[in-house]
């Protein structure tokens, strides 16, 4: 990571050389020859070969890179040096503050890493290289947390993915001194003051522990003391803090703010609320210091809004300031700490743009361009940079738990805060840092509130996934991570795959096929060769607007797809075979059976008898009136393989016996199942609706079924009904009728001069090809005629009587 | 008793003695009216008066000063202790026995005029009337003497549709009668008295915009009825029982009418155990497992039970409430199904089996019998002497019987008698052997779990009687023939035999008598 991390670092200097930024210079200083070996072959990809540069021949001739590059370091770091002092020099801020900006540093750095030897810099040069040193030590300090806290984001993500993240990281860097500036100015004032008031609170502060975050219950208490008096010099402060000249860049207009956020205002009432519980429960601690502390929130609070409506007006400009309201966010007080992270949230929301932003390569960065293109990318940068941590926050908090007793409402936060930013930030940077945070989330047993939101916003991604690029990195996600988690996962988890895309967008692939060349095919017909011309050329200017408008193209789209179906099925298969016992097992039934027609015909042998084992292995029981869980997924089973019938295995011919007599019996012991109506939750089907499914699927979708079998279930359905709630009466009267449409010879049940076999009906027999249904009628349609329920009546009436014979 | 009555003359001292001042006003003023009436009467019918006609306004005139004494009758208590009361009664009496047929004498209905209020002679019997029904509401509020109050009742029956005329007495009326009806610490007796007089106040009294009163009947009789039904306890209950038989029947008087009370009452109740299904809580479900709500239930049953009764061959306005009703309570039965709650499902199993047998429709009622008893035999049961389980006394089990033996036996015979019954109500229907068949294999299979316990036997005598019964309809309906062109055949199957002759049937005449003689 080092290495790499310094490649990218001088690679981005060149431009430096010309565009002169300010931040980088100390930084390119540090660096060392050694490392521009590896460099070498990026440089010699030509992404734009058209930008004339100065390293132009660098790329012709990689053996002499070395040499340039040691050359050019060194003209480079001079340069920059120069430039450096220059611009500090001329920096009017700078310049007129200089003490104050020393004392502020000063502070700031404390406050992120205290480290005494910083309190004692004097010089102004001397403070700008310490300051950059620190600023690197703490950076590398964060990312090396980070990279504790995050092994699975590398680890989960692609390649690409890998390499955007350090030089995003290495952006970030660069781009941090830059950012102290801008924020250390607000908050220098307010520090000088501070200390003046309390030169002791410098002292704790110096003596504090470290910024780890195990120890912050020990900070708590010096820390809220900070808080107070910052507070209220805050409140006395801001008049003069706008006339001090601090640029536009912070328009503490009051007029403007109360304007400009609505959307703001409605946060802030939810975030009240939190607020509020949060006092109630706090007060009892420490009662003298209850209005204190609402006071503090108050400022807090004020302060929050006050910077994000400002980023909101002009996000260009004001991107810095997105590190306020991170620091913010580091408070010790849970409800700053949540209120900070909201604000992020409602700023992220708004400011990301609509593309996802591509890390510069060398190339690009050395071309000059306007000032313009050139704000546009230091925003980008600044962007990605805080966003970046920002998810990084989030996610540490959520990984925290175990270190400290943590506010479970912040967890619910930074969860909602995840979620959010995944459902509506798909398609920008980090994605997969965010999908990983949400999906490890959902990886518990028992099921609870922040995982039901992880669900949910992973249910919207899939369904809102257009090209499906998404859904493939999700789903490849969550099956790895139940698989680590050895199958122990919440079934909800596997029930977000019925809500992919596949079913619709998915479709038979030879359906389609044929459609499509019978269309063309008619098309060529009546094409001459000006007309094909004409057409070839409509089709590429399409093909261009097609690009344009970023839509997928239906290969794309396809290829992802599969790819997404080859990891569910290959999950599905893998649970079925060796998790009968799981408890997974009804949603992987239920995903099967949803997914059924995508399964190619050659599996279809072997999950039949996986299924089969299944069914076998399961018990029978029965409670409350209801099946119980071993019938439910008995029943899913027959549900499921004969979805897989339905499409394309009705060519192929097997022996479903089993099931049907698996159904018979299933369907017998319903009958005094007072809650068979019942739903066990919303998601689930009830055993009635299993039963008619089943029955429906055996007899209605397929073409041939024994004439014996049939009557056998119509009759014992008829019984068992009689038995059970209307809704399902009339599912099985409905039933009844349509088969006997469909087959006259099952009239025979119903007129018993039609009656041909004779003999007598076996009810208690177990096998539906013995009993013999034809030795009797169904006299049950008498019963339904008295039916309590006026639409049973009508209808059996109607089975019995059919309209065209009356 | 003249002690009694003592005591009686002087509640009436102190119940009276607030209104006396206003009703020696009001009396010397009717004295007047009656007197200045009697005279101008006198000077009309001159010519025409005989004897009834003296005769009548003799006893209007004993009327008013009849009911005249009864105010002041305290006042002189002390003068005609004994003799005075005896007076007293006697002119009440004599007032209440003649009041009718003076009344219909005078006014006579014609084909013209039919309601008294266009009668001929109303203007000048008008307040005579009034007076007359004013006092007996007012007698009828303070009295507490059964026989005394029978007799008014009876007496006052016939007068019900003069109270059509004065629609402020005939409220009060009704509220009198009401509460009279759902008065416990009267006799039966008594409160049905009041509920024949309510019915025919129902019918007769007519007001002037021809309007009946019974629509408030039908409201305040089910309204009271819910507001007694609240709590049941040993002195309450046959009170209930016995409101819950009377309130019905009203409804069978208008149909069309009881139909849009039953819409509006039935509605409320589920929307009641709407809210209580969506809340999905234990306090929700508390507000619904009340006795209100059973006897609610159970009072709408009985009043479908009663209406819709299919050997009157008229389809009942109030046959569209069924599915509503039965919705109604098997959602009950649904909502909590908790050992705890079994009372309050045994009352609702009872009620819906009530509307099977008394409309001859179907409902599914088999899973939820079976339900009562679960065959958990098997446990040891404690032994003790608590009395005996009384199902109609409970809605919750209480704690001290749920392990007990007693308990247990009375969950046994109240699953036995909801089966008999249940399958007893459609024994005779064609379709029986296929009812019976997954109730067989059912009891089949409980008869094993039972083996040698104390239910074992009866259980076996039951499936054989069940099976025996099957049999016996399967033998006869095999001849009858089945076509859909052909039904009336299928549908006369069994119509004419009497229940009692078949074999089921005879099981259960030998255990009614076997009961009896036992009890």
């Amino acid at each position: 990571m080092g290495s790499a991390k310094k490649n990218t670092k001088k690679s981005t200097k060149p431009p430096n050389k010309k565009g002169t930024t300010v931040t980088t210079t100390v930084k390119a200083g540090k660096k060392k020859n050694g490392a521009t070996k590896s460099k070498n072959p990026l440089d010699n990809i030509p992404d734009y070969v058209e930008v004339p540069n100065a390293e132009e021949d660098n790329v012709d001739i990689s053996d002499e890179d070395l040499e340039f590059f040691a050359a050019n370091q060194d003209f480079g770091k001079f340069l920059k040096s120069m430039d450096s002092r220059a611009l500090t020099k001329n920096d009017k801020k700078k310049k007129t503050l200089a003490t104050a900006e020393k004392r502020k540093q000063r502070s700031t750095q404390q406050q992120s890493i205290p480290d005494p030897t910083t309190a004692e810099l004097t010089s102004s040069d001397e403070d700008d290289y310490n300051d950059d040193d620190l600023e690197d030590f703490n950076q590398s300090d964060l990312e090396s947390l980070n990279e504790d806290d995050l092994p699975s984001i590398n680890g989960g993500s692609d390649d690409d993915m890998i390499a955007s993240d350090d030089e995003d990281e290495d952006d970030e860097e660069d781009l941090l001194g830059e950012l102290d500036d801008e924020d250390d100015d607000d908050l220098m004032d307010l520090d000088e003051e501070l200390e003046k008031q309390q030169p002791a609170k410098k002292k704790r502060k110096q003596e504090g522990p470290n910024e780890s975050e195990e120890e912050m219950d020990y900070e708590l208490k010096p820390r809220k003391v900070a808080g107070e008096w910052t507070k209220k010099d805050y409140h006395s402060r801001l008049p003069i803090k706008l006339p001090g000249g601090k640029v536009t860049q912070v328009q503490p207009d009051f007029s403007d703010e109360e304007k400009s956020d609505e959307e703001e205002q409605i946060e802030q009432v939810e975030e009240e609320e939190e607020e509020v519980d949060e006092s109630e429960t706090l007060v009892p601690e420490e009662p003298e210091r209850k209005l204190t502390k609402k006071e503090y929130l108050l400022s807090k609070k004020e302060e929050l809004a006050r910077t994000a409506s400002t980023i909101q007006e002009d996000p260009e400009a004001n991107a810095g300031l997105l590190k306020k309201l991170r620091s913010v966010a580091k408070d010790d007080n849970m409800t700053v700490k949540k209120l900070a992270l909201l604000t992020q949230l409602a700023v992220y929301k708004d400011i990301i743009p609509g593309y996802r932003i591509r890390p510069l390569t060398e190339k690009e960065e050395a071309v000059k361009v306007s000032k313009d293109v050139k704000k546009l990318r230091e925003f980008e940068k600044t962007l990605l940079s805080n966003y970046e941590s920002y998810i990084k926050d989030l996610d540490f908090i959520l990984k925290d738990r175990k270190g400290q007793q943590q506010d479970p409402s912040l967890v619910l936060v930074a969860t909602r805060c995840l979620c959010e930013l995944l459902t509506t930030k798909t398609h920008f940077n980090f994605r997969l840092n965010l999908m990983v945070a949400v999906v490890s989330r959902m990886s518990t047993v028992n099921w609870n509130e922040v995982a039901d939101m992880c669900c949910k916003a992973i249910i919207s991604v899939f369904e809102n996934d257009e090209s499906g690029r998404t859904s493939l990195d999700a789903v490849t996600m969550i099956t790895r991570m139940i698989k680590s988690k050895n199958y122990a996962v919440h079934e909800n988890v596997i029930n977000s795959f019925l809500h992919l895309r596949l079913r619709d967008e998915l479709a038979p692939a030879s359906s389609r096929e044929n459609d499509d060349q019978r269309g063309k095919k008619r098309k060529k017909q009546f094409l001459n060769k000006k007309a094909r011309k004409a057409l070839k050329e409509t089709k590429e200017i399409e093909k261009e607007f097609k690009e344009a408008e970023a839509v997928v193209s239906k290969e794309e789209k396809e290829k992802t797809h599969t790819e997404t179906l080859k990891l569910l099925f290959a999950f599905y298969f893998r649970v079925l075979k060796k998790q009968s016992q799981s408890l997974l097992l009804p949603a992987v039934l239920q995903g099967l059976a949803k997914f059924a027609h995508l399964i190619s015909v050659d599996f279809f042998d072997d999950l039949l008898n996986a299924l089969k084992t299944v069914l076998e292995s399961l018990d029978h029981k029965s409670s409350g009136g209801t099946a119980g869980a071993g019938t439910r997924k008995r029943l899913l089973c027959i549900i499921t393989a004969f979805e897989l019938l339905s499409g394309q295995g009705e060519a192929l011919n097997y022996d479903l016996k089993s099931y049907y007599s698996e159904l018979y019996g299933i369907l017998y012991e319903a009958a005094f199942h007072y809650m068979v109506e019942d739903k066990p939750s919303s998601e689930h089907l009830s055993e009635s609706e299993m039963l008619t499914r089943g029955l429906e699927l055996m007899f209605l979708k397929k073409r041939q079924v024994p004439m014996n079998r049939m009557a056998a279930f119509i009759k014992r359905f008829s019984v068992v009904a009689l038995n059970m709630p209307s809704k399902t009466v009339m599912n099985c009267l409905q039933l009844v009728k349509r088969l006997i449409n469909k087959d006259r010879r099952l009239d025979a049940l119903i007129q018993s001069e039609d009656r041909a076999a004779s003999g007598i009906y076996m009810p208690y027999l177990q096998d539906p090809d013995l009993c013999n249904p034809f030795g009797t009628s169904l006299y049950e349609l008498f019963l339904y005629k008295d039916h309590y329920d006026p639409a049973v009546r009508a209808l059996a009436q109607s089975i019995q009587q059919p309209p065209e014979s009356a | 008793m003249a002690k009694l009555k003592k005591a009686t003359v002087k509640f009436q001292k102190n119940k009276l003695k607030n209104t006396i001042e206003r009703r020696k006003k009001h009396t010397k003023f009717k004295q007047q009216v009656n007197r200045r009436k009697e005279r101008r009467s006198r000077n009309q019918d001159n010519g025409k008066a005989d004897s009834k006609d003296e005769n009548a306004l003799e006893a209007t005139e004993t009327t008013g000063r009849s009911i005249a004494r009864s105010d002041e009758e305290t006042d002189m208590e002390f003068k005609y202790k004994v003799n005075n009361h005896k007076v007293y009664k006697k002119l009440v009496r004599v007032t209440l026995k003649s009041a009718y047929p003076i009344f219909s004498e005078h006014l006579f209905f014609t084909k013209k005029a039919k309601h008294p209020a266009k009668t001929k002679n109303w203007r000048r019997l008008e307040k005579v009337v009034r007076l007359f029904l004013n006092n007996c509401v007012r007698f009828l509020r303070d009295m507490d003497q059964d026989d005394m109050l029978q007799y008014i009742l009876t007496y006052l029956e016939p007068c019900s549709l003069y109270f059509g005329c004065f629609p402020k007495t005939a409220r009060e009326y009704l509220r009198v009668l009401l509460d009279r009806w759902s008065d416990a610490s009267l006799s039966s007796e008594s409160r049905a008295r009041c509920y024949q007089s309510i019915k025919q106040f129902a019918t007769a009294a007519i007001d002037v915009e021809k309007n009946s009163y019974i629509s408030h009947c039908l409201k305040g009789v089910y309204l009271v009825f819910a507001k007694h039904a609240t709590k049941m306890t040993e002195s309450t209950l046959p009170m209930i029982q016995q409101m819950l038989e009377e309130g019905p029947d009203l409804y069978t008087l208008d149909q069309k009418v009881s139909a849009q009370h039953a819409q509006v009452y039935i509605h409320q109740l589920t929307s009641h155990l709407k809210t209580a299904k969506k809340q999905h809580t234990a306090e929700s479900f508390k507000s619904v497992y009340t006795w209100q709500f059973v006897s609610c239930l159970d009072f709408w049953a009985n009043v479908i039970a009663n209406t819709c009764n299919p050997e009157t061959g008229v389809v009942s306005p109030m046959l569209t409430h069924l599915k509503p009703l039965v919705d109604l309570s098997l959602q009950t039965l649904r909502l909590n199904p908790v050992g705890q709650f079994l009372p309050l499902r045994v009352h609702i199993i009872r009620s819906l089996i009530g509307i099977i047998d008394g409309t001859g429709y179907y409902i599914p009622m088999g899973p939820f019998i079976f339900e009562i008893f679960n065959g958990d035999v098997k446990s040891k049961m404690e032994q003790t002497d608590l009395p005996a389980f009384e199902w109609d006394m409970y809605l919750k089990t209480p704690k001290e019987y749920t392990s007990t033996k007693i308990y247990q036996d009375a969950k046994y015979q109240v699953f036995y008698d909801s089966l008999v019954d249940f399958y007893a109500c459609l024994g005779l229907h064609i379709a029986f052997p296929e009812l019976a068949i997954p109730v067989l294999s059912k009891l089949k299979e409980d008869h094993k779990n039972l083996k040698g316990t104390r239910f074992s036997k009866s259980l076996r005598t039951l499936i054989d009687k069940l099976e025996t019964h099957k049999n016996y309809i399967e033998q006869k309906r095999a001849p009858v023939e089945y076509t859909s062109t052909k039904l009336d055949e299928v549908n006369a199957f069994l119509r004419n035999t009497d229940f009692e002759t078949t074999p089921f049937g005879n099981f259960l005449v030998n255990k009614a008598k076997m009961n009896s003689s036992v009890a």
